[in-house]
């Protein structure tokens, strides 16, 4: 069924689909109508859910860890300053391998306050071991929540799904909502080999004393890497049923390319649209949508860039005192790898538009044109002050 | 159970969880400080004249079941319907559940557990082959006679009068109806296996190991203590009990008192044990010793059942288990058959928290592994 539909709606309506068991979520700019429409769709009985009403996020998740343990789908949705209040309870769901899906609204954290769109909250939960992926359009908001599921339950890792503040959450465009019966189809029921059970009782988040605590970790790490190929698996299973793909590398025109932009989030469109304009020009150009930054897709990414020279990064945050995030993921990734020169430039923070233009531009600097920003550190910032 | 090994990463559950029981890990080694069920000395027992274990009882109430609360009273008291009705209940007057609301009606519940019907079967010790008359049948009589034949002997009261009791029987009939006295003279003489004469005439002291002599509550030139003197007559050292001035008839458990004693005397006189001892009972409680915010208020109640759950057992385990609920390692365990909380020294490890949340203060921590 088509609908004309906005992302904070599809993101409710993706956890309907997938008869999510319990919500515990706390409203919070631009998220809020995520969490506003599913209280209405357990209020109205539509959804066969629990929804626990907290006092933070902190709480929220909390409650979503202690649901999960029961073996309960549990979906969460917050942004920026509420993520940054989760940020235990992120270890502690990671940690204790319970599927949990978030839908987090990436906006700029304060100070000075700031709504807007901007990757710094969720780029600074990299480390507590969720699956963070990053949604370009409001179809994939509907279709990566299903994925995401699907991954988790099968790997036993919580996954973060993204959407970009107000250009995704706010932005309504014409989707395919699928039935019923074929997201069930696609997504059985959670039954996990373990969880809460009084009549076969177990200590959740046990202590481990150091004999066994590096192995746990260990075998945590070797099954977080294995979600890259996990979650392509999905993704292709995805696209056998549904006809639609959402892997965790997305390339345009990659082949012959020599110069790639790569970006996360909604700016993927843009960047598609910049690599055109610079093909007529006779640029070799590409564009490559970071779907999935945690875990790092090391194989699907070095394949996609193996025969790029140049590649245009942008990053909507930073890394103070070091450089744009996505730019050091990306060295890391290509480190002994790869020739191709990484140019970082640092745009669209706290809310700025990014354009095809813009992306064309730094493309054309990197490869030696009008700069057009100002470098500090390794990286370009674009629209700033002189 | 024993500690599973593990010998590679994939036999680690996913989930950061226990695998089987922890119970290998003796954690009772840890321990510095080692909780003990001290029960306290209750302040309403304390300021009993017989010592009766009033929160044991009412706890027997509490649960439905008086004949259990009878029996503990009557290893102290042979007349607990009398004492329910006249005693001038020194108990209620220290009753700490008045710190939060009323006191419990102490009296009346022990009224109410001398209603249970039957004789309750107290131990009787083995037949010592002594003979013991107790001249005179009041209170004290009637005491030292009760406890002289749980004490195995063969014991016969001598009663001038028609009826036994003494100075009961002069007792308002609004206080103490003549057939509740009666009942409660039949049952003491059934629970001690002792006979009653009533109108005993002098010279039936023939084969007597020990005589003992209660005129305590009459005047010295009284008609009623001259009879009672005289069926004694012709023995050479009889036991007299006595009391300076007498007793009212709130004092009943007074003379109940000194007749248990009597009985004591005239065990060491025979050359017998002792039959009676107070348990030795730590310090008598306070309201520091409560936590009242376990309590919610209650209104006194008529009903007897409803009444007894108000107790709040003061210093003395009633098997409430909040040291089970409170304890982390589930060391604080109910034993149902022995009625007692049994500790797991070998998993306890003296953190403190069932002494801290017990609500009655009779978990101490003792300075010991």
């Amino acid at each position: 069924m088509k609908k004309v539909i906005m992302g904070t709606e599809t993101a409710a309506l993706a956890a309907v689909l997938a008869r999510v068991q319990v919500v515990a979520a706390y409203p919070i700019t631009p998220q809020t109508v995520t969490v506003e429409e599913l209280s209405d769709y357990i209020g109205k009985g539509e959804l066969d859910a629990e929804y626990i009403t907290v006092e933070s996020e902190h709480s929220a998740m909390a409650a979503c860890v202690g649901a999960s343990a029961t073996g309960s789908r549990a979906f969460t949705a917050t942004s920026s300053q509420g993520l940054a209040l989760m940020h235990e309870m992120l270890h502690h769901a990671a940690g204790g391998r319970l599927p949990i899906v978030m839908l987090n609204a990436n906006r700029a954290l304060s100070p000075p306050w700031n709504l807007y769109c901007d990757h710094t909250d969720s780029l600074s939960q990299r480390d507590t071991g969720w699956i963070q992926y990053y949604c370009c359009d409001v179809q994939d908001v509907m279709d990566s929540t299903f994925i995401a599921y699907r991954v988790a339950e099968k790997v036993m890792l919580p996954v973060m799904i993204n959407l970009d503040g107000f250009y995704l959450t706010h932005t309504s465009e014409v989707i395919d909502v699928p039935s019923q019966n074929e997201v069930d189809r696609y997504l059985p029921p959670y039954d996990p080999a373990n969880k809460v059970d009084v009549d076969n009782p177990s200590t959740y988040g046990c202590v481990c004393g150091a004999d066994l605590f590096s192995s746990l970790k260990y075998r945590r790490q070797m099954e977080t890497l294995a979600v890259e190929q996990a979650w392509q698996e999905a993704s292709d299973e995805f696209a056998a049923q549904f006809g639609r793909s959402h892997a965790p590398v997305q390339g345009h025109r990659l082949d012959d390319a020599e110069v790639v932009i790569v970006t996360i989030g909604t700016a993927g469109g843009a960047a598609q649209l910049a690599a055109d304009a610079l093909r007529q020009e006779g640029v070799a150009a590409g564009s490559l949508n970071l779907a999935m930054v945690r875990p790092f897709p090391y194989q699907s990414f070095r394949q996609a860039v193996s025969g790029a020279k140049h590649l245009v990064v942008l990053d909507r945050d930073v890394s103070f005192g070091a450089e744009g995030i996505v730019a050091q993921e990306i060295k890391s990734c290509l480190y002994g790898q790869s020739q191709a020169q990484v140019h970082g430039f640092i745009a669209g923070v706290g809310g700025m538009d990014i354009t095809e233009e813009l992306l064309a531009d730094m493309t054309r600097e990197a490869l030696g044109g009008q700069k057009q920003g100002l470098q500090l550190g390794d990286s370009i910032w674009i629209k700033v002050l002189p | 159970m024993a500690k599973k090994q593990i010998d590679s990463v994939m036999q680690l559950p996913v989930m950061p969880l226990t695998i089987e029981d922890m119970t290998w890990n003796k954690t009772g080694t840890w321990r510095l400080l080692t909780p003990v069920q001290q029960d306290k000395l209750a302040p309403c027992r304390a300021a009993c004249p017989l010592g009766q274990p009033v929160p044991q009882m009412i706890h027997q109430l509490a649960q439905g079941d008086p004949a259990a609360g009878l029996a503990l009273l009557m290893a102290y008291n042979p007349m607990p319907g009398v004492t329910g009705r006249l005693c001038y209940h020194p108990c209620q007057a220290k009753c700490l559940r008045k710190e939060l609301d009323q006191g419990i009606a102490i009296q009346s519940l022990e009224k109410s557990a001398s209603l249970a019907q039957g004789a309750p079967a107290l131990e009787r010790r083995a037949d010592t082959g002594k003979k013991v008359a107790v001249c005179g049948s009041g209170p004290a009589g009637l005491a030292a006679a009760y406890f002289l034949g749980l004490a195995g002997n063969s014991v016969t009261v001598l009663e001038p009068g028609k009826t036994a009791g003494g100075f009961l029987t002069q007792a308002k009939a609004g206080q103490l109806a003549p057939e509740v006295l009666a009942q409660e003279t039949r049952r003491l003489s059934q629970v001690a296996g002792i006979t009653i004469e009533t109108q005993a005439a002098p010279g039936s002291l023939e084969g007597m190991d020990l005589v003992l002599v209660d005129a305590g509550a009459y005047a010295p030139d009284s008609a009623e203590a001259k009879a009672v003197k005289a069926l004694a007559q012709g023995d050479a050292e009889p036991l007299v009990m006595e009391s300076e001035g007498g007793f009212k008839a709130s004092q009943v458990a007074h003379a109940l008192a000194l007749g248990r004693e009597a009985a004591n005397q005239a065990q060491a006189a025979l050359g017998l044990p002792a039959v009676f001892a107070q348990p030795e009972l730590g310090p008598v409680a306070t309201v520091e010793d409560l936590t009242l915010g376990f309590f919610a208020p209650a209104p006194v109640s008529e009903q007897a059942q409803e009444e007894a759950a108000r107790c709040l057992s003061c210093g003395t385990c009633n098997l409430c288990q909040q040291c089970a609920l409170s304890c982390p390692d589930a060391c604080c365990n109910l034993n149902e058959a022995g009625g007692t909380i049994e500790i797991d020294l070998y998993h306890c490890k003296g953190c403190g928290i069932c002494s801290y949340e017990c609500p009655r203060g009779a978990l101490v921590m003792e300075n010991q592994p």
